[in-house]
């Protein structure tokens, strides 16, 4: 039987799940129960804090990039700073114009 | 946030500048190491400025070994680096702490008693009623019971229906809330009439004892006699009894107020001056040269700040500052609109005064232009108890 693919073409797959996530979906649980990712928290436009941050990967005034594990999360704005880093929780403040996900 | 500062402040902690080329690896360690670092603002392009606790620059040496940063100390901050400049000032350490000493010993007496709540009862009449119960500013607060001086309030003021009376460090607040009377009611064994209590109409009329004097619809005035206690028949002659009765009527209110159109009031000139002054105890410290108020007319708002280590703990300093507002006497005239409209004011805060704007029937209210003033007038008819209790008064046989 010829199965259709409704994806458009050349749009980008869906990332994967794991195990546990799926459980969690099945199991109506928000994903920070289940699984031990990264959590963002964005107030406003003038404060992000990151829970699970692995490190800093760059930072200057106008871009923070930092370590997520499997992922890298990029902070683009101006006289950004980082307010408290430690234990893994990353605290970004200034005038954020842009956040992005990536390796 | 205002904890973890307050943390870092009473710990100490140093503010750096790092230079180098992998200045994100550095921070990496130090998180690897469990070194907090905040406040990090890119300084240069090769330069970072970052904030971490005085213990923890030690650790600070192999993280920069590593990378080949250059770290330096900017500034210290902190309760240990504070301590450490003033390490020999032995006398300035005492004095600080036999002053706290004995302001902590001082915050064990009443130094101020402060009543709210109240309304038609004195503040002045509450406190010399304290006062004589042992309630009064220079008494230990662990030598007060608490209990007695509440009980005792209560059945000293029988418009006062709930008091309480908080210890606060050295401030005493006393907390009272007023209730309405209740009305004089005459004991059922003891005969007595029923008499108007205000001008009215009555509306309705049930009487369980005694003889009615009036029926429904009948216009009476205060004090006339609705329900007669006397009983007078052929057959058992005259007797008294307790006269009992619902009666429900219109009461009748006439309220008038009156405006002047021109009258000398006393107006702020726009200058004014700042005193302020110290409350240690019972004793004021000027902080100020000269007279109090330099004016001879005045208007003073004050407002004070007291001193307290948290809500719980009221110290005896206070902060007072007072300003003085020059006044002088002015003839304000009014226009005859503004004199209706000040007038009408008046009234309305009469009527509020006077009756429950909740049981009002009917209200017609008139203004009345004569030479030097307005006058408003108003005449109401409200729903209410028409009827009181009086007591009949038995005269000795001599």
């Amino acid at each position: 039987m010829k199965q259709h693919n409704s994806m458009a073409p050349g749009a980008a797959a869906p990332p994967k799940r794991g195990f546990m996530q799926r459980v969690g979906r099945a199991l109506e649980l928000p994903d920070t129960v289940v699984t031990s990712g990264p959590y963002i928290e964005i107030h406003g436009t003038g404060e992000m804090v990151v829970e699970g941050c692995k490190g800093i990967l760059d930072y200057d005034g106008n871009l923070v990039r930092l370590s997520v594990g499997r992922f890298a999360v990029t902070v683009l704005g101006e006289k950004l700073e980082i307010t408290h880093y430690s234990d893994g929780s990353c605290t970004v403040a200034g005038e954020i114009r842009n956040i992005g996900f990536g390796v | 946030m205002f904890f973890p500062r307050l943390f870092n402040i009473i710990a100490g902690y140093v503010r750096v500048s790092v230079h180098g080329y992998f200045i994100e690896r550095f921070i990496n360690l130090l998180a690897g190491l469990h070194v907090p670092v905040w406040g990090m603002k890119r300084t240069g392009k090769a330069e970072v400025s970052m904030c971490l606790r005085a213990r923890q620059f030690r650790k600070v040496r192999m993280p920069a070994r590593k990378t080949g940063v250059r770290v330096r100390i900017l500034k210290k901050r902190g309760l240990p680096f504070l301590l450490y400049r003033y390490r020999k000032r032995k006398g300035m350490a005492l004095g600080l702490a036999l002053f706290f000493a004995l302001v902590f010993y001082m915050s064990a007496f009443v130094w101020s008693v402060e009543v709210t709540g109240n309304k038609d009862v004195a503040a002045a009449d509450i406190l010399s009623a304290l006062e004589k119960q042992g309630l009064r500013p220079g008494k230990p607060s662990f030598s007060l019971d608490i209990d007695r001086l509440e009980y005792e309030l209560l059945t000293s003021f029988p418009q006062i229906i709930w008091t309480h009376i908080g210890i606060y460090g050295s401030k005493a607040v006393v907390e009272v809330k007023e209730g309405r009377m209740p009305p004089q009611i005459v004991p059922e064994d003891m005969p007595c009439n029923i008499v108007a209590a205000a001008d009215g109409v009555v509306t309705r009329l049930t009487v369980y004892q005694g003889e009615a004097k009036v029926k429904e619809g009948e216009a009476v005035s205060k004090g006339q006699l609705l329900v007669s206690g006397v009983l007078d028949s052929k057959v058992t002659g005259m007797r008294l009894v307790h006269a009992s009765a619902d009666i429900e009527g219109q009461l009748r209110y006439v309220l008038s107020a009156e405006h002047p159109l021109s009258r000398e009031e006393l107006v702020r000139t726009g200058q004014s001056i700042l005193r302020s002054r110290l409350s240690v105890f019972t004793a004021n410290i000027p902080l100020y040269w000269g007279k109090a108020a330099p004016y001879e007319l005045f208007e003073a708002e004050e407002t004070v700040k007291e001193l307290s280590l948290w809500k719980g703990l009221v110290l005896p300093v206070r902060y007072i500052r007072t300003t003085f507002y020059e006044q002088w006497r002015q003839t304000v005239e009014y226009t005859v609109d503004d004199a209706v409209k000040g007038a009408m004011a008046l009234l309305y805060a009469k009527e509020k005064e006077t009756f429950d704007s909740a049981s009002l029937e009917y209200a017609q209210r008139n203004t009345c232009l004569s030479d030097d003033k307005v006058t408003a007038e108003g005449e109401y008819l409200c729903a209410g108890v028409l009827s009181r209790q009086e007591p009949i008064e038995l005269q000795p046989e001599e």
